[in-house]
């Protein structure tokens, strides 16, 4: 049996494919683990965001709302509501996805945008730019 | 040979937990890279993928056990405030026990804390989400990643990118602790 035949074999046994936004087959496999890798993305973006939105002038307040655990500081808040955005992103997409899914690469594509914005975010001369 | 607690909890943190990550992180790799079928015989990757779950699984519970006793554990002792009879602007014997500020007080040391602190405390946090996602695919997947070579490439490079800012933060965590080291 050829490593096609398998693959088409096993995603048969799953379930029934559904459409992608592009009309490509999207198995059930990959629709899960697509809305798993883009949950990890958010998580990320979200934590570079609050690094600079913390840093900036206006920030001061928002600063201060993120001290969830005084000797840890703003940290504990800003990486608290990072954890919390990549659950529940990864929830809502899991359920999102089953009536409608982006194909596995599109959805690694979008992690890994969302990755790279969440190390830039993150990177003191950049955030620094916007203290200025 | 002595260590105080804050020396053997940054130990936990950084030569423990971090360095079996950053360790196990090759055994995973080579896992995940040779799960093929050209490679590797039915019962082969049957073997491997119980290997690598088990092996993924630990490498998860690592990651974030590191990110947690770094940011809860030894991050406070690292930014605690020094009484205000110690003048922060000299680095001080006294003003030693206090990393942040120590470091802050030189010109020569300050960017230990605004870039090699700043970008790490922050950046390492990255690396268990990334490393939770792929542990995920690897259970969801099993045996199907030896087939499905696109699923497994992107399992590897973000299983890889997680590897890279661990690192990251480890190599900047090493160079702020030889700067200033929690004693």
């Amino acid at each position: 049996m050829t490593a096609q035949t398998t693959q088409a074999k096993s995603q048969a046994q799953i379930g029934a494919d559904i459409k992608s936004g592009e009309g490509a087959e999207v198995s059930i496999l990959d629709r899960e683990v697509g809305a798993a890798f883009i949950a990890s993305g958010i998580g990320s973006f979200v934590l570079g965001l609050l690094v600079v939105l913390t840093e900036m002038k206006a920030g001061k307040g928002l600063s201060a709302a993120l001290n969830w655990v005084g000797p840890v500081g703003p940290l504990s808040g800003k990486t608290g509501v990072a954890v919390i955005a990549f659950v529940v992103g990864w929830v809502v997409l899991h359920f999102a996805f089953k009536n409608r899914a982006v194909t596995l690469t599109t959805a690694f594509v979008i992690t890994l945008i969302l990755v790279g914005l969440g190390v830039l975010m993150s990177f003191p001369p950049f955030f620094e730019l916007f203290a200025k | 040979m002595r260590i105080t607690d804050r020396e053997f909890w940054t130990l936990v943190h950084g030569m423990g937990f971090g360095a079996a990550y950053l360790l196990a992180f090759a055994g995973g790799l080579a896992g995940l890279y040779s799960l093929r079928p050209e490679l590797v015989t039915t019962e082969g990757i049957t073997e491997r993928v119980r290997r690598l779950r088990w092996g993924i699984i630990l490498m998860v519970v690592l990651v974030w056990l590191t990110v947690l006793v770094g940011t809860y554990v030894v991050y406070p002792w690292y930014r605690q405030t020094p009484p205000p009879s110690i003048d922060t602007k000299t680095q001080s014997e006294a003003l030693k026990a206090y990393p942040r500020y120590w470091l802050l007080a030189s010109e020569e040391t300050a960017e230990f804390h605004d870039f090699g602190m700043e970008f790490k405390e922050h950046v390492a946090w990255i690396s268990p989400l990334l490393a939770t996602v792929v542990g995920y695919a690897v259970l969801r997947y099993g045996k199907e990643l030896a087939n499905n070579r696109r699923a497994r490439s992107m399992v590897m490079i973000l299983f890889f990118l997680s590897f890279a800012i661990a690192g990251i933060a480890g190599v900047l965590g090493a160079l702020i602790t030889k700067a200033a080291p929690l004693t």
